[in-house]
This record gives structure tokens, C-alpha cells and sequence, in this order.
């Protein structure tokens, strides 16, 4: 589960972005919205540990992530938190299953080939495992990022837009899928977005800009 | 999947630029080693060839020639001596010489050439035999290891020899033949390439010639000549029956225990001198050459001097090529330096997102110093290989023309320190881009 408590970041010269205590359970997903330059990228970051606060502290698995740095705070990434950028980059040089087992190498597991090839069976991508990743179309990259996201079997998932460049039609079938994906890996999802196409379909919702 | 694997997969993403680098790796290195090959190997012919000799004295022409043909025994001979004038080398009272041992070369036998002598030579090669005998009667041979081997001869094999050094040259097919007496046990030098007989049988091979050749212009080794080319037509040989009449009064001389030295008219090419162990720094030692090649009308040379000059000449030409083979090794490091760089700029997002996925910045300092280490390491490997397959090349075109075999799988310590610094250079050339990976910033490259 991920908690957050008075979670402040203060970029030098700017005034400071002060967010809501967050609290997403094992399981649950949670939609965080907002415009443009509200600080929801920063957020993700900062949850991601991507980025030290400038106070607050942050929750993950009983572990509070503002106390770790360098190889721990890399090392806690790695194994608890999967991340699902908006534009998605692979190492080029691996095929689909070589990727995915690289990120479980990066996180300190074993390779596991039956984990990976459950999630690429999940994700209906079995049949790319042994294709580059630049042969990918970009609905099968979407897929391969989450898969990616979820091979580490993390406690939580952040998506960062994951649906600003799709259809409505894919954009609900990306949400659909990351949801029950999450769900059965009793991961948190959180998802940062502006786009509010996919508001109906989360139950907990924050709009930063009402925070701020 | 480690990270070298990883590597292994990203050297061989980038297949062009990387395939250019090795190419200029291995260049260098190849280059490098078959420099290191050919002077080991040669200085250890050398070595092995000088054989204590201290002195050659031969007809005057050119030093290094007359070395080249009776120690090393390829060139032509400078030209013949008369054994009147080279008498007292081998006086037996010389205070200063230990063994002279005369040479008598001009022909040969599918281009192993023959040579007149005595059983001196042995002692300088320190040779045993492996079976047979040493020749005694004229006609006799005792053939080196090599030529036994690449020729199939073995005891009691006979043979006509050939006029000149090269196969193809005219056959002294007329008359008696040599007859394999005994073959030399291997001994790593120039005597397993030899077919050694008495002085007698050179002489008796080729008496014919001074008999009924006096003005043609086939210039020979044995009858004085100072030129050894063999590019005339010898119209001169239908009539040869050289073998026969000289070879009775000679058989009938050696009969009556006579040695060459009775013969003082006669000719010999050469005269290897090995001096005496507690002379050979004395002061009429070292001044010998220059005293008969001044005072006689043959001429004395040192092998060590005459050698330490044809290496230092021929070592500037090896510097050059050292210095050039340098400048590509640095050339390929660069290629390395600026492919890595290049794609690293190519690569920041797959970096980034390694960070995210829980990669520590060392480990990505790490790929990238393996992509230096894999590229360096195979083109230094491919280089290694080039250098001993051309090695394999060198070997047959030497052996082919002066039998003179290399080891083309010698391995020289100095391989293994190019092999070594090659890849160190090539980590060197990763070591910046491997920096810029470490300090690879994450939100700035997935923003």
C-alpha cells in the first residue's frame, strides 16, 4: 500500500507544491488529475523516488522511501515500484522476454521464465517474446510497458498519461486492462493525468489543482 | 541476462560502427604482432645459426652477403677462394683459432643445397646423427633432418645434383650419382636444411667445367667465378661427361688419405672461423678480418657486426611500421570512443529507464565499459589470429624459397602485453561515455 504524508517539493526559485496526503490500499487504484504545470509529473516522480521531497514522507510496503538514497533507494524502486511512462523506451538491443528479464535481473530476482511468460499471456503479447522491441507496433509497446511494470511483482503501479496519445476506444481498453492487471497482482495503481476521458472509471479520483 | 550479456547484445546492435572499430583493432594489433613473430623468430634463427662462428672469410664482394651465403646459406656466394690463400686458417698451430671449416657451395638438389666440407661443420652444430654414417668416400652424402623429411630420401637413395640453388636449374645428369650415406638428427638450424659431402665431391662434380667452359659466360661458385645468376641458356652442357675422369684422380687422391688442403689450387667458397674461448676478445682476434681483407686477397668479416648492422637496419623499418601500427590502435580507440559516445546519446531513454527499473548508476558504467572491453577484446583476438594466419604465409613463402620455416603458433609474452594493452585501451576509450551513463539523469531523459 502507498501512503503519503504532507508531501511538499520545492523546485529552487519557485514557490512550494504542497499535495494531499495520498492513501491507496493493496488492490485499489487511485486517478490523479490535473492541468497542465500543477506539479502531477513532479508527484509521480516524487512517488516513482525518482525525486527527494523537500519535506513529507512516503509510504511503500511499511517502508518509509524519503529514508532511502542511493543503491537502497534504487534497489526499493526496482523491486517495489513499477512505473508506466508516457512514451515507452526499451533496450533496443533485447527482444520482449530478454527485456523482461533484465528489469526482474535490475531488481535483484531470478529470471523466472514462467512469471514472464504468464504476464505476456495475460497481456495477449505471447507471440512477440522473442521479436526486438523496435518491431513492436504501439499498442503492443503500451502492453509491453506494463508488463514491464508488472514483471517485478511491485506493491505499486504509476502510470504517467498512459492514455493522452490513444483513442477513446483503446484509452478504456489500456485503463481496463491496467486496472484487472493491478488487481491480480494485488498491486496499488496510480494513475497521473489530465485526461479526463477516463474520470467514470476510478472510484477514488484527486484533482490537484483544487489543492494547490 | 547480466550485464555483460547485455552488452555482448548492445556491442552487436550497433554492428556497423562496432564492425568498423574491430576492423581498425585488429588491424593494429595484427600489424603489431606479426612485427613482435617475424624479429623474435628471426633473432632466434639468427641465434641459432651463428653457431659460435666468430669469422667467415670468403671471396672480397659485399660482407653481408658472404654471411648470408655461408652461415645462413641463402644469396649467392660472393665468389670462390683459392686454397692456397685460405691455408692458414687452417694452420693447426693458430693460437687463435679453434675449428675452420670449409665450404664448397654451388649446387643443390630440388634447391636444398649441397655443400663441400669436412666433418668439422659438425662440430659447430653440434649434430649427431640419427642413422647412417658421415660420408667418407666422394659421391657420399649425409643429409640434414629437413631434407631427409621434405624429400623422402633415406639411406642409399642416389641422386644427381643441380647446378645453381634453385629447382629447375640444370642437372648434372650425367656421370655418378650422390648416394645417401647418413642422415643428421634435427637440430633447429640451417644443418637440417644442408646436404653435407666431402670438398672432393664438389670438385669432382664439376671439374668438367673448367675443362670445356673456359669462355662461356656461365659464371660459377667452384671455378672462380664472382657471379652466381643462372638466367643463361647452358648449350654448354650437351656434351658434359664432367663427372667421370676428374672423379678417378680424386677418388685415387682421397685414396692416399690426402685432404682438401693438398689441392692448393683449387677453389672453396668460404671458411667459417670459430675462435678460441679464451681468445675471442683478444686484440689480434678482433683485428683479423680487417688484417686479411687488407693483407690477402680474401675477405674477413664478423658475423656479429655485419648482423647487429643488417638488424639495425632493418630494425628502422620495423620502428616505422611499430610507430604505424600505434597510430591505428589509437585510431580505433577513438572509433570506439566516438561510437560509443554517439549511441549513448542515442541510448539516454533506455539508460533512464534501466535507472528506473532499479539499476544502480555503476551499473550502467558497467555496460558501457563492457561494449569498450567486447570491442577491444575482439578485435585484438581477431588481430592475434590475423597476425599468426599471415604468419602461416610468410612460413611457406620462406620456405618456400630459402627453406626456412617459421612457427606460425609461437606464442611471444610480448602477443599476450598487446592483447592486454590493446584492451585497456579500449576500456580507456569507455571510460567517458561509461561516466556520462553513470551520471545518467532520469526525469530529464524520460520528461
Amino acid at each position: 500500500m502507498l501512503q503519503t504524508d504532507n508531501l511538499t517539493y520545492q523546485y529552487p526559485g519557485s514557490r512550494a507544491i504542497f499535495y494531499p496526503d495520498i492513501q491507496c490500499e493493496k488492490g485499489q487504484s487511485l486517478l490523479i488529475l490535473g492541468k497542465s504545470g500543477v506539479g502531477k509529473s513532479t508527484l509521480l516522480h516524487l512517488l516513482g523516488g525518482l525525486m527527494q521531497p523537500t519535506a513529507g514522507t512516503i509510504q511503500i510496503a511499511n517502508q518509509n522511501m524519503t529514508q532511502l538514497s542511493g543503491r537502497s533507494l534504487d534497489q526499493f524502486r526496482g523491486k517495489h515500484i513499477g512505473i508506466i511512462f508516457q512514451q515507452s523506451h526499451f533496450i533496443n538491443a533485447l527482444n520482449v522476454i530478454e527485456n523482461l528479464t533484465f528489469t526482474r535481473k535490475l531488481a535483484g530476482l531470478s529470471p523466472d521464465k514462467k512469471k514472464i511468460k504468464g504476464i505476456l499471456d495475460r497481456l495477449a503479447i505471447p507471440h512477440k517474446a522473442k521479436k526486438r522491441t523496435d518491431e513492436l507496433s504501439q499498442g503492443e509497446m503500451q502492453r509491453l510497458s506494463i508488463a514491464r511494470a508488472l514483471v517485478t511483482e511491485p506493491s505499486i503501479i504509476l502510470a504517467d498519461e498512459p492514455t493522452s496519445a490513444l483513442d477513446d476506444d483503446n484509452c478504456l481498453r489500456v485503463i481496463e486492462l491496467l486496472q484487472n492487471q493491478a488487481q491480480q497482482d494485488g498491486a496499488s495503481l496510480i494513475i497521473v493525468t489530465h485526461d479526463h476521458r477516463i474520470a467514470r472509471e476510478f472510484d477514488n479520483q484527486i484533482t490537484l489543482s483544487d489543492i494547490k | 541476462m547480466n550485464l555483460l550479456q547485455v552488452s555482448w547484445k548492445n556491442s552487436w546492435n550497433k554492428s556497423l560502427s562496432s564492425a568498423l572499430s574491430i576492423i581498425l583493432i585488429a588491424f593494429g594489433v595484427g600489424l603489431l604482432s606479426v612485427l613482435v613473430l617475424f624479429q623474435n623468430q628471426f633473432s632466434e634463427q639468427f641465434d641459432k645459426n651463428q653457431a659460435g662462428i666468430g669469422m667467415v672469410v670468403g671471396a672480397k664482394g659485399s660482407p653481408l652477403q658472404l654471411i648470408l651465403n655461408a652461415m645462413f646459406h641463402v644469396d649467392a656466394p660472393t665468389g670462390n677462394i683459392k686454397i692456397e690463400d685460405a691455408a692458414f686458417l687452417f694452420n693447426k698451430k693458430n693460437p687463435f683459432i679453434e675449428t675452420a671449416v670449409p665450404l664448397s657451395v654451388g649446387d643443390s638438389y630440388t634447391s636444398y643445397r649441397i655443400i663441400g666440407t669436412n666433418h668439422d661443420i659438425l662440430e659447430l652444430y653440434t649434430d649427431q646423427l640419427q642413422e647412417g654414417r658421415l660420408w667418407v668416400e666422394n659421391m657420399e652424402v649425409t643429409i640434414g633432418a629437413q631434407v631427409a623429411q621434405e624429400l623422402k630420401l633415406s639411406l642409399g637413395d642416389r641422386f644427381y645434383s643441380s647446378h645453381g640453388f634453385n629447382e629447375g636449374d640444370l642437372t648434372h645428369d650425367e656421370g655418378e650419382k650422390f648416394e645417401v650415406v647418413g642422415i643428421l638428427e634435427a637440430h633447429g638450424s640451417v644443418i637440417d636444411k644442408l646436404i653435407l659431402t666431402s670438398t672432393e665431391s664438389i670438385w669432382a662434380v664439376h671439374e668438367g667445367h673448367q675443362h670445356e667452359d673456359d669462355d662461356h659466360q656461365h659464371d660459377h661458385a667452384h671455378d672462380g667465378s664472382e657471379n652466381h645468376e643462372h638466367d643463361h641458356p647452358h648449350e654448354h652442357d650437351r656434351d658434359h661427361n664432367h663427372a667421370h675422369m676428374p672423379m678417378d684422380s680424386l677418388q685415387s687422391a682421397n685414396g692416399a688419405t690426402k685432404s682438401f688442403l693438398d689441392y692448393p689450387k683449387k677453389d672453396i667458397t668460404s671458411v667459417l672461423i670459430r675462435f678460441k674461448d679464451d681468445k675471442k676478445k683478444a686484440i689480434p682476434v678482433i683485428n683479423m678480418p680487417r688484417g686479411i681483407t687488407e693483407n690477402t686477397p680474401l675477405m674477413a668479416t664478423a658475423p656479429t657486426y655485419e648482423l647487429n648492422k643488417l638488424m639495425a637496419n632493418v630494425g628502422s623499418g620495423i620502428k616505422a611500421l611499430r610507430y604505424l601500427a600505434i597510430l591505428i590502435a589509437i585510431i580505433s580507440a577513438l572509433s570506439i570512443f566516438i561510437s560509443l559516445y554517439n549511441n549513448l546519446r542515442e541510448r539516454k531513454h533506455e539508460l533512464a529507464m534501466m535507472r528506473v527499473a532499479g539499476a544502480k548508476p555503476f551499473q550502467l558504467f558497467a555496460i558501457i565499459l563492457f561494449e569498450a572491453m567486447i570491442i577491444g577484446t575482439i578485435g585484438a583476438i581477431i588481430g592475434w589470429l590475423l597476425a599468426h594466419v599471415s604468419m602461416i604465409f610468410i612460413s611457406s613463402l620462406l620456405h618456400h624459397q630459402f627453406h626456412y620455416g617459421l612457427d606460425a603458433w609461437k606464442m611471444y609474452p610480448a602477443e599476450m602485453m598487446i592483447i592486454g594493452a590493446t584492451i585497456l585501451i579500449s576500456i580507456f576509450a569507455g571510460l567517458f561515455p561509461a561516466w556520462k551513463a553513470y551520471n545518467t539523469d532520469i526525469i530529464k531523459n524520460l520528461s
